[in-house]
C-alpha cells in the first residue's frame, strides 16, 4: 500500500526539502501542514495552514488527507521565548501523537536535534548510547529532547499500530535558511570575519538540508513492519549528519569565500579571554538591559567538540549523505546572493 | 652527525639535542646480523647474501637500518626483496637504455630475477647502483634459498610491476607524451611502483606466520600503504624531478584552471612554471590539492597497522608512514618546496622513529599533524574544504578507535590502567555497559530459575554469616584434632 504523507512544517526549511524529494520520487500523495503559507505553492501538494498545536485543526488535516505517515518537522528554533518553544516543540508533538493514533496512522518520523544530549561538554563521535544530559544545555534541547522521549515512547509493538522513528540532525543549513546561514553571513556583511575564538581544533558537524531530508524518507519507508530493517528503526533514534564534521571556523570560512571574501587576517581570542569577556558583557547586558554581543553560551557554541558518529543510521537507515560539504556550500551561496538581490531590489 | 655538528645543535636547538642523545642511546639499531647465532636467519655465512647485505648497505639510505631489525628471517626475505626491487628500478630508469632494449628485458625480468648466474652490465655509467646489477647473481642465488613461500611473492610482485613499468616506459618513448595525464593515471602509476611493493610485503608477512594469514588478503589497505609514501615523495621530490625532466603530478590536478582562476591567471600548461617567478601563489594551490590527494590514503595506513601484531613488523611500516606525514606537513603551504630539496629535521624524524611503536600512538602522530596541515590551510586555497575534511577524518578516526575519553596511565605498581574522563558522556555509557556487564556474568553463572537464589556472592545475608564462620570453626577442630593425633603417635614413636 502506498503511503499518505502529511508534512508538518512543511513550508518550512527541512519540511520543503522533504516535500521536494517526496514528489521527486514519484509520491503522488503529499500534504503539508503548516502555520506558515507555502513561499512556493505547488499544485501537487495540498496545503493545511493551522496550528499544530491545536487538535481540532491538525485531526481534520489527517482525516482529509488519509494521511498514513506523518513527518513530524515543525519546531520552533533557538532564540524563540521558552514558552512559545515548549508549547510548539512538546505539546505539539503530544497533539500529533494523539492525533495519529486516533486516527490509526502507521509511521511517524520525528526531526529531532543532535544537541538532544548535549550538556555543554565537549562530545566527540558520540553515538546514539548517550544518555540525555541532566541539565539541557539549554531550552531548545530540553523541549526537543521531551519531544524526542514522547515519540519514542509512543512507538507501538503490535503488527498495526503507529511506528515512530525519531532523527537527530545536526548543524543544518542549506537554501532557504534562516537561521545559521544568516548569522554566518551577517558577520560578513558586519566585516567581522577576522574573529576565531579558540583554537579552532573542535570539529563540528554540519549538515546540508537535502541529506537530512533524504533520511527523513529512508527512515519513513523502513518504518513499515514488512521491511527487513523495520526492527532495528522503530521506536529508536539516530543521529544524521553530513558525516564529515569540520573544525568549526573552517565552515563559515568556507561560506565566505563561496562569496568571495578571505579574511585578510585572523585575530584568534583564547577560550578564556573569551569568556571573561562575555562575562562582562553579560554584566552590562543585566545594567543596561541591552541583549549581550557576545555571551557565555556563544563561546561554549563555538569552542565545543560536537560531533555525532553515524554508524547506526548507515547501517540500519541505508544512510549515506549524498550531497558533499561542498555542493552544499556551493548551493547555499548561489541561493543566498540570488536572496540578497532581490532583497536590495525591493529597498 | 659529527661530533662538531652536534656541538652546534646543542647550543642552536637544545631540545633536539637531547632527543637525539635519546635516539643514540636507546634506539640505534642493535641487531648484530653478524653474529653466529645470527646466522640461520641473516645467512651472514654465506659469501653470496653477506654481498647482498652490503648491497643493501650501499642501495637504501633509509631501509636498512629496519630491514635489518625486521624480526627472524624476514629480515633476510625483505632485504632480497628490496634488492630485486632496486635491480628492477634501474633498469627502468636508465635513460641510456633503449626502448627496444629495455622491452623484453623490463617484461622478462621475473625469470632473470631468479635465473642463476645472470647479471646485466649494459647500464649507463651513471646509473647510481649499477654494481648491483652487475653482480647479480648473487642475489639470485639467494633467492633460490628461499621458502617457496616468500620466493613466489617476490616473483609475482616483480611480474606485476616489471609489466607496469614497461608499459609506462613504452607510452613516454613512443608516443612522446611526457606528463600524467589524470589522477586515475597517476593512482595507477603508484601502485605499480609502490602499491604492489605494500602488497608483497603484505603477503610475506602473512607467508611468514607471524602475522595473521588473512592479512595478505588485504591489499587494498596495503596499496594505500605504499602510495602514501610514494605520493608524498612524489610532491617532495618536485623540483629534484623537474630538474631531471621527471613529471608524475598528474595534468588533471596542476593543470586545473580554478587554481589560477584564484589569482586571476591562466591555468599551467607546464609542469615547470611552478618554479618560475611570480607563481608562487597559484603553484602552492596546485601543492595543496596534491597534499589532499595523499591526505585520503591516510585513514587506509592507520587502519592497516591496526591489522598487525609483530613488533618489528609494526615499527617498519609504521615509520615510514609517520615520516610521511611529518613530511607532507613540512611541504604543505612551503613554497621552500619548489626551488630545493626539502627534508623533515634529524630530531623530529628520530623523535618520529622512537614513538612510532603502536597504533595508538601513530594515530595521534598522524592526528597532531593533521592538525598542523589544517592551521597552516588559508580559506583562499580552492582546497580548504577538502583538507578540512580530510584531517577531520584523521580525528575521526582516533576517536572511533581511540577516543579521548579513555586516557592510558600508569599505576604505582608501574601497570598501565585506563582511566575515563568523568565529564565525557561517554564514560556514562562505558559505565553502564560494564555494570550490565557484571550483571550478566553473574546471571550467567548462577545459571536461571531455582539457582538465582545461590547467585548472589557469599557474605552477603546473615545465614550465609553463620554458615561461614561454622565451616571456619570446624576447620580449626580439624586441624586441631590431627595436631593432637600426630603429637601422640610421635610421643608412642619415640618412647
Amino acid at each position: 500500500m502506498l503511503d499518505s504523507y502529511l508534512v508538518t512544517g512543511g513550508n518550512g526549511l527541512l519540511g520543503q526539502h522533504v516535500v521536494r524529494q517526496l514528489l521527486e520520487r514519484g509520491e503522488n500523495a503529499v500534504a503539508v501542514f503548516d502555520i506558515v503559507p507555502a513561499p512556493h505553492p505547488d499544485e501537487r501538494v495540498k496545503v493545511y495552514t493551522g496550528d499544530i498545536t491545536n487538535g481540532t485543526q491538525f485531526s481534520q488535516a489527517v482525516q482529509d488527507c488519509r494521511a498514513t505517515c506523518i513527518i513530524h518537522t515543525a519546531a520552533l528554533i533557538q532564540g524563540a521565548p521558552r514558552d512559545a518553544m515548549f508549547c510548539v516543540n512538546v505539546t505539539g508533538t503530544e497533539c500529533v501523537i494523539a492525533t495519529a493514533k486516533a486516527h490509526g496512522v502507521r509511521k511517524l518520523v520525528f526531526t529531532s536535534s543532535a544537541s538532544v544530549v548535549f550538556d555543554g561538554h565537549d562530545q566527540a563521535g558520540v553515538d546514539e548510547s548517550a544518555p540525555y544530559p541532566k541539565v539541557p544545555f539549554d531550552e531548545y534541547n530540553g523541549s526537543k529532547a521531551a519531544a524526542e522521549r514522547l515519540v519514542l515512547a509512543a512507538n507501538e509493538d503490535k503488527e498495526d499500530g503507529l511506528k515512530t522513528v525519531s532523527l537527530r540532525v545536526a548543524g543544518l543549513f542549506g537554501p532557504g535558511d534562516r537561521h545559521a546561514i544568516p548569522g554566518f553571513m551577517g558577520a560578513l556583511q558586519a566585516g567581522r570575519t577576522g574573529m576565531q575564538i579558540g583554537d579552532n581544533t573542535n570539529l563540528f558537524d554540519f549538515t546540508y538540508i537535502p541529506n537530512a531530508a533524504l533520511a527523513h524518507l529512508l527512515a519513513a519507508d523502513r518504518l513499515a513492519p514488512t521491511h527487513p530493517a523495520h526492527a532495528r528503526v522503530a521506536g529508536k533514534s539516530f543521529f544524521i549528519t553530513n558525516g564529515h564534521p569540520l573544525p568549526f571556523w573552517d565552515f563559515p570560512r568556507m561560506l565566505w569565500r563561496e562569496a568571495g571574501h578571505v579574511p585578510a587576517r585572523i585575530t584568534v581570542l583564547p577560550r578564556w579571554a573569551a569568556m571573561l569577556i562575555a562575562v562582562l558583557m553579560e554584566v552590562w547586558s543585566w545594567l543596561s538591559g541591552r541583549p549581550p554581543v557576545l555571551s557565555r553560551f556563544r563561546v561554549v557554541y563555538v569552542t565545543a567538540t560536537r560531533w555525532c558518529d553515524i554508524r547506526a543510521a548507515r547501517e540500519a537507515l541505508d544512510y549515506e549523505p549524498r550531497w558533499t560539504m561542498q555542493e552544499g556550500v556551493r548551493e547555499t551561496i548561489k541561493w543566498w546572493k540570488e536572496a540578497e538581490g532581490s532583497r536590495t531590489k525591493e529597498q | 652527525m659529527g661530533a662538531m655538528s652536534m656541538l652546534v645543535l646543542l647550543l642552536t636547538h637544545p631540545l633536539e639535542f637531547r632527543t637525539l642523545i635519546q635516539y643514540k642511546l636507546w634506539h640505534e639499531s642493535n641487531r648484530d646480523i653478524t653474529a653466529p647465532s645470527e646466522h640461520a636467519h641473516s645467512g651472514w655465512n654465506r659469501v653470496p647474501m653477506r654481498r647482498c647485505w652490503e648491497f643493501l648497505d650501499l642501495t637504501s639510505r633509509s631501509f636498512a637500518g629496519v630491514i635489518r631489525e625486521l624480526d627472524g628471517d624476514l629480515a633476510r626475505v625483505i632485504c632480497l626483496f628490496y634488492l630485486v626491487l632496486r635491480a628492477l628500478d634501474t633498469i627502468e630508469d636508465d635513460m641510456t637504455l633503449s626502448d627496444d632494449k629495455k622491452q623484453p628485458l623490463l617484461r622478462a625480468f621475473h625469470e632473470y630475477a631468479v635465473k642463476p648466474g645472470w647479471t646485466f652490465t649494459e647500464n649507463g655509467p651513471d646509473e647510481k647502483d649499477r654494481q648491483l646489477l652487475v653482480e647479480y647473481d648473487v642475489v639470485a642465488e639467494e633467492i633460490n634459498l628461499l621458502d617457496a613461500r616468500y620466493r613466489d611473492v617476490i616473483i609475482d610482485i616483480t611480474l606485476k610491476m616489471e609489466t607496469g613499468m614497461a608499459d609506462y616506459a613504452h607510452r613516454a618513448a613512443t608516443t612522446g607524451e611526457v606528463y600524467v595525464e589524470k589522477s586515475a593515471e597517476y593512482d595507477l602509476y603508484c601502485h605499480y611502483v609502490a602499491g604492489l611493493v605494500g602488497e608483497g610485503l603484505t603477503r610475506i608477512w602473512a607467508a611468514s606466520g607471524k602475522e595473521a594469514p588473512w592479512l595478505g588478503t588485504q591489499l587494498a589497505l596495503a596499496n594505500s600503504m605504499g602510495l602514501m609514501l610514494q605520493k608524498t615523495n612524489i610532491i617532495r621530490d618536485y623540483r629534484e624531478d623537474i630538474e631531471q625532466r621527471r613529471f608524475f603530478w598528474p595534468r588533471e590536478i596542476w593543470g586545473r584552471a580554478v587554481y589560477g582562476k584564484a589569482v586571476g591567471r591562466p591555468a599551467f600548461t607546464a609542469m615547470e612554471q611552478m618554479c618560475q617567478p611570480g607563481n608562487e601563489q597559484q603553484a602552492l594551490w596546485v601543492q595543496s590539492a596534491m597534499v589532499v590527494d595523499v591526505l585520503s590514503h591516510a585513514v587506509d595506513a592507520l587502519d592497516y597497522l591496526r591489522l598487525l601484531k609483530q613488533q618489528s613488523v609494526f615499527n617498519f611500516c609504521a615509520i615510514p608512514q609517520t615520516m610521511a606525514i611529518a613530511t607532507l606537513c613540512l611541504c604543505f603551504m612551503n613554497y621552500e618546496m619548489f626551488q630545493r630539496n626539502i627534508k623533515i629535521r634529524k630530531a623530529e624524524a628520530a623523535s618520529l622513529i622512537m614513538r612510532s611503536t603502536n597504533p595508538r600512538d601513530v594515530a595521534y602522530i598522524f592526528r597532531d599533524y593533521a592538525r598542523k596541515i589544517h592551521s597552516k590551510a588559508v580559506p583562499g586555497d580552492p582546497s580548504f574544504l577538502q583538507i578540512s575534511v580530510a584531517c577531520g577524518k584523521i580525528e575521526q578516526w582516533c576517536e572511533h578507535y581511540y577516543p579521548s575519553f579513555v586516557s592510558v596511565s600508569k599505576s604505582a605498581s608501574g601497570n598501565a590502567q585506563q582511566v575515563f574522563d568523568p565529564t565525557d558522556a561517554r564514560t556514562q555509557i562505558v559505565q553502564l555497559a560494564e555494570k550490565r556487564d557484571r550483571q550478566l556474568a553473574i546471571e550467567k553463572r548462577m545459571g536461571n530459575g531455582a539457582a538465582k537464589e545461590a547467585a548472589r556472592p557469599l557474605g552477603e545475608s546473615s545465614s550465609d554469616t553463620r554458615e561461614i564462620l561454622l565451616y571456619v570453626g570446624a576447620a580449626f577442630v580439624i586441624v586441631f584434632l590431627i595436631g593432637i593425633g600426630a603429637a601422640w603417635l610421635l610421643m608412642q614413636f619415640f618412647e
